[in-house]
């Protein structure tokens, strides 16, 4: 494997997901296997590969109100200062979610998704339900996900691109005060990082101090 | 899918589990806490495909056990730096091999079809960058 970088050249990663990608196409094709069926099983680790690195980035801004304005400014620089990169280029933009604004991320083309912070993407994030539904009725999406989110509360729905993706903000929750950054990150769900819910009350976690 | 929030039955966790413990080389699949885990979503999907095609096609896992057995011991074979090591690399290959050997496609078939994936630049039907949201709906008391 040459060790230059060149980006006119698919990489190694690039050309065994091509392989996957193809194989899963021909098996669907000769009907010997359905995607739902991979999906399902793909969804029974995907947790495992979960957001740790976003839920870290997250609760170091509800501690440090000077990283949270960085973090706001240019998501890529301030993610970098906690050694989190990867991202090749791409713009990342996170959305910060306040008592009169709730932000929820989609893809609504295909699942680009910042997968450096916040792990592999549920296969929920690509269907089109999902796509299609988070534009419509977002507080259906999230009543779906059990998180019934007070009418008086503005949602904005933004769509994540190859070019440009974002992930959210959640509110810090109630109930926190002297919280250690790793009691925090452990309130930050993956789901709460796309906007379908928020972050986990600390009743909901076993406290383990 | 009925409801986009539905979960993996219980039981599907502990039967994977139970499919991953005799893994051959178990000590070499990534981990996180204990947990298998994935650094790229090509990992996963090869894994996913592999226990989903066990699962509907019933074909015996320790058939994918000797594959992925033949296809480390193949790659080390051939490697004079083994620091380039990547489980799920090897996966593949057995998966590949397997789906040659019960007729699933032929290599030529899958160089042909990736050949039309790389193709298409990444995302092609999605590169611009949308500054604005999609949607907004509005807050107030109704």
């Amino acid at each position: 494997m040459s060790l230059e970088h060149d980006h006119s050249a698919p990489g190694k990663d690039d050309l065994i997901a091509a392989r996957v990608k193809a194989l899963e196409a021909i098996l669907v094709e000769k009907g010997l296997i359905g995607s739902d069926a991979i999906d399902y099983m793909s969804s029974v680790y995907e947790n495992e590969v979960g957001p740790q690195l976003g839920a870290k980035v997250t609760a170091r801004a509800w501690v440090d109100a000077d990283f949270k304005a960085r973090l706001l400014a240019d998501a890529t620089a301030a993610c970098k200062e906690l050694g989190i990169g990867g991202m090749q280029g791409e713009e990342m933009i996170v959305l910060e979610n306040t008592d009169e604004v709730h932000n929820i991320v989609v893809c609504t083309l295909c699942s680009c998704y910042p997968w450096p912070v916040l792990g592999l993407p549920p296969n929920w994030y690509k269907y089109p339900a999902y796509r299609s539904r988070a534009v419509r009725d977002p507080r259906g999406v999230m009543a779906e996900f059990g998180f019934e989110l007070p009418e008086s509360v503005e949602i904005r729905v933004w769509d994540s691109s190859a070019e440009l993706r974002y992930w959210v903000l959640p509110e810090r929750p109630e109930g926190t005060d002297g919280f250690t950054e790793e009691q925090l990150a452990a309130l930050v769900t993956r789901d709460s990082l796309i906007g379908v819910t928020a972050a986990l009350s600390p009743d909901a976690v076993t406290a383990e101090v | 899918m009925e409801r986009i929030s539905s979960r993996p039955q219980p039981e599907t966790r502990s039967r994977v589990d139970s499919l991953v413990d005799v893994l051959p080389f178990g000590d070499r699949i990534p981990r996180r806490s204990g947990d298998v885990a994935f650094d790229h979503s090509w990992e996963i999907r090869a894994f996913s495909m592999t226990v989903a095609l066990h699962e509907e096609l019933g074909f015996p896992w320790e058939e994918f056990q000797r594959a992925l057995i033949e296809a480390i011991r193949t790659w080390e074979s051939q490697q004079t730096d083994l620091d380039q090591w990547s489980y799920y690399e090897r996966w593949m290959a057995a998966l590949e091999q397997l789906a040659r050997s019960k007729g699933w496609a032929t290599r030529d078939e899958v160089d042909a079809r990736a050949a039309e994936i790389l193709a298409l630049p990444a995302n092609y039907m999605h590169q611009h960058a949308v500054r604005e949201p999609v949607a907004v709906v509005a807050g107030g008391d109704r």
